[in-house]
């Protein structure tokens, strides 16, 4: 019953995803994010990076936007280049070009954003669903005993509220 | 340059992803997600459904909350009702006395309501001929992780901002 359920049965634990301290850079937040891709390939897909400062306390989160974002900053401002040509073909050769690599080297702390909610590893399953969904997050950091053991995804938690769905026979839910 | 890849050079054919007509019901979209997270041979774990026409014309699409929605429908409604809402009764899910009451056996009666009345509209399409730049700007525009890639007016695959994210920083890892 997915009320019975805790968080921490399904949660993806902190050792296995990607986390780096805030003064790592964007090119080190990538190289993390394209090993854990490859080591977990099948398994799960990484799209944020947990930033954490010296005393391993959360601080922060980074996304694929934001490190897109970040190594490219000029890709989501309206310019007057942009309305002109909404198909962008005049400024694609410019995107992801030279000016990349002084990007790349700034810290994460520059582009992470807040974490916007967690859960703990013992609230039900239903709980996180309900904060991720109000939240609009696809992954929270799951925390036990106030520190950050794992982070849990949407998708995980869906998967398991909707079993009851798919089985042919009905167990007793309540 | 990476940057000058095409859509359709990284994109996922729609053959591979999970689509249904309009009239298949939630509970056979949550199966059809289901199967491809069991599935060991998928590289991809699918996390939203394509909702298609009997022309297969792209007419919306199924993600968590759609099928949220269709499965629970007071999970996601606040405790004021919505003006002329007859339905369930609306729960204040932050009381957090309630969670058993969520997700029970009325799901299931639920979950045959056809995927129109839940889905939600696609907010952006691609040409597949268009550069994977041009893609990630529109996913990053409408907050989006994937987006469809159009042939002939016909939707060919689906490119993914992960997929998009691994070829536009190759060359970071150059630096």
């Amino acid at each position: 019953m997915p009320h019975k359920r805790q968080v921490r049965e399904v949660m993806i634990p902190l050792q296995d995803y990607p986390h780096i301290p805030y003064w790592f850079t964007l090119r080190q937040a990538v190289a993390l994010v394209r090993e854990s891709a490859l080591k977990y390939a099948g398994v799960f897909e990484p799209r944020t990076v947990l930033v954490f400062n010296e005393k391993y306390q959360i601080v922060g989160i980074l996304t694929l936007r934001d490190i897109l974002k970040g190594l490219e900053p000029a890709f989501l401002k309206e310019s007057e280049l942009v309305k002109a040509d909404p198909t962008l073909a005049i400024v694609m050769g410019d995107l992801f070009g030279p000016g990349m690599e002084k990007q790349a080297h700034r810290p994460v702390s520059d582009v992470m954003g807040p974490i916007r909610a967690t859960v703990k590893a013992d609230d039900s399953l239903v709980k996180a669903l309900f904060v991720m969904v109000k939240e609009n997050v696809g992954m929270m950091p799951v925390l036990d005993n106030g520190r950050v053991a794992g982070m849990v995804r949407l998708t995980d938690l869906f998967l398991e509220v909707s079993q009851a769905i798919i089985e042919k026979t009905t167990p007793e839910l309540s | 340059m990476d940057t000058e890849r095409l859509v359709k050079d990284i994109m996922i054919p729609l053959t591979d992803y999970p689509h249904i007509p309009y009239w298949f019901s939630v509970r056979e979209a949550i199966a059809m997600i289901k199967a491809a997270a069991a599935d060991p041979t998928k590289k991809v774990l699918p996390y939203l459904v394509l909702v298609f026409d009997e022309k297969y014309q792209l007419l919306g699409y199924l993600g968590i909350r759609e099928m949220l929605r269709g499965i629970e429908p007071r999970f996601l409604k606040t405790k004021e009702a919505t003006p002329g809402y007859l339905g369930p009764e609306a729960v204040d899910l932050t009381l957090g006395t309630l969670w058993r009451d969520l997700f029970t056996r009325r799901c299931k009666e639920e979950a045959k309501k056809p995927v129109r009345e839940v889905m939600s509209p696609i907010r952006a399409t691609i040409p597949a001929t268009a550069p994977i730049v041009k893609a990630a700007f529109l996913m990053l525009q409408t907050d989006t992780w994937i987006i469809p890639a159009m042939e002939d007016k016909k939707v060919a695959g689906i490119a993914r901002l992960v997929d998009i994210f691994k070829e536009l920083t190759t060359q970071v890892l150059e630096l």
